[in-house]
């Protein structure tokens, strides 16, 4: 009798206009309303400002610029994931454009000439979805 | 053994008192104690040509205090040139204390406390990790706390200085 193998890992799909791009689960927290984005002057690159949420100050990555451009439609929610630093891992807000879904997939190595911060790729039903490491597209956007 | 009967002494959160400044819409806070004095533009005079440096363009006048340090000359710092922002015309100039320096602001707001300074997120990893000190929340606002020594470092004060006691002592030799 075979053994069936499950490969599949949980993944959080979030919306970016027509695309749809996924985070491991295990780095995401929660999906925030639409919350008061407070900005100060500063000099680092796709940081949009901060959210005060429960007495926390949370960076907002605003990766949106990174994965489809200038043209980007509004973002309605905030997904809450966890990002590595090196002595540390702080909690970063995704800006991203509407509900998000979870579910289990297989990931496939990247395919051709992909950008670093493409970790991985799921094929759900003809739709391909490109899987993000927060830390090496923050690294992406500070090259930039 | 003695028993003693517990007090309810209720310890006294660590505040520290701030000066909420605005400069083109964004309000920032410094350390009170880190300010000698409030004023106008009285006295201010431009920055002399000789001064003028372009990694310093930040710095637009000096101060000379007449009345209270008329030996000390203080180089204006514009608030909006050291954070990138739009010039927007000031009304106030903070004196710092223990340097020789001063920042000149659009306004400023308020005198309050602060009793919690949060350390600015590792996600901020440009000019603004020498800017701030970290970052006071005001009721549901997030307000950056600055360091005075950001405006004009050490080195930076020298230079100036230097170059003011040269042409002090060029416009001495020509008098």
């Amino acid at each position: 009798m075979k053994r069936v193998v499950d490969n599949s890992e949980k993944f959080v799909l979030f919306p970016l206009g027509k695309r749809r791009f996924a985070l491991r689960a295990d780095v995401v927290t929660e999906l925030a309303q639409p919350d008061n984005l407070q900005s100060f002057p500063h000099t680092t690159n796709l940081l949009a400002g901060v959210l005060l949420r429960r007495g926390h100050i949370i960076p907002v990555l605003d990766v949106a610029q990174i994965l489809i451009g200038p043209d980007a439609p509004a973002r309605r929610f905030y997904l809450i994931a966890t990002r590595k630093f090196s002595r540390n891992t702080e909690l970063t807000a995704v800006p991203v454009s509407g509900e998000c879904e979870l579910l289990n997939a297989e990931m496939t190595a990247p395919a051709g000439k992909m950008p670093k911060y493409v970790t991985g790729l799921l094929s759900l039903d003809g739709e391909i979805v490109e899987v993000i490491e927060l830390e090496k597209l923050a690294a992406a956007g500070e090259a930039a | 053994m003695r028993l003693t009967r517990a007090t309810n002494k209720k310890r006294s959160a660590q505040t520290e008192d701030v000066i909420l400044f605005v400069v083109d819409g964004y309000r920032f806070a410094i350390a009170a104690k880190a300010v000698d004095e409030i004023r106008n533009l009285d006295e201010l005079s431009p920055l002399p040509a000789a001064l003028k440096h372009p990694r310093l363009a930040k710095v637009k006048a000096t101060l000379i205090r007449g009345k209270k340090d008329p030996e000390m000359v203080y180089f204006v710092v514009d608030a909006a040139a050291h954070f990138g922002l739009k010039t927007v015309p000031p009304e106030r100039v903070l004196v710092l204390r223990n340097a020789a320096a001063a920042l000149q602001v659009e306004k400023i707001d308020r005198m309050t406390q602060i009793s919690t300074v949060v350390a600015l997120p590792s996600a901020f990893s440009g000019q603004e990790r020498l800017w701030y000190r970290g970052l006071a929340v005001l009721g549901d606002q997030v307000v950056p706390l600055v360091a005075p020594e950001a405006f004009l470092n050490k080195g930076e004060q020298a230079v100036l200085q230097a170059s003011w006691k040269g042409l002090r002592a060029a416009q001495g030799a020509t008098a």
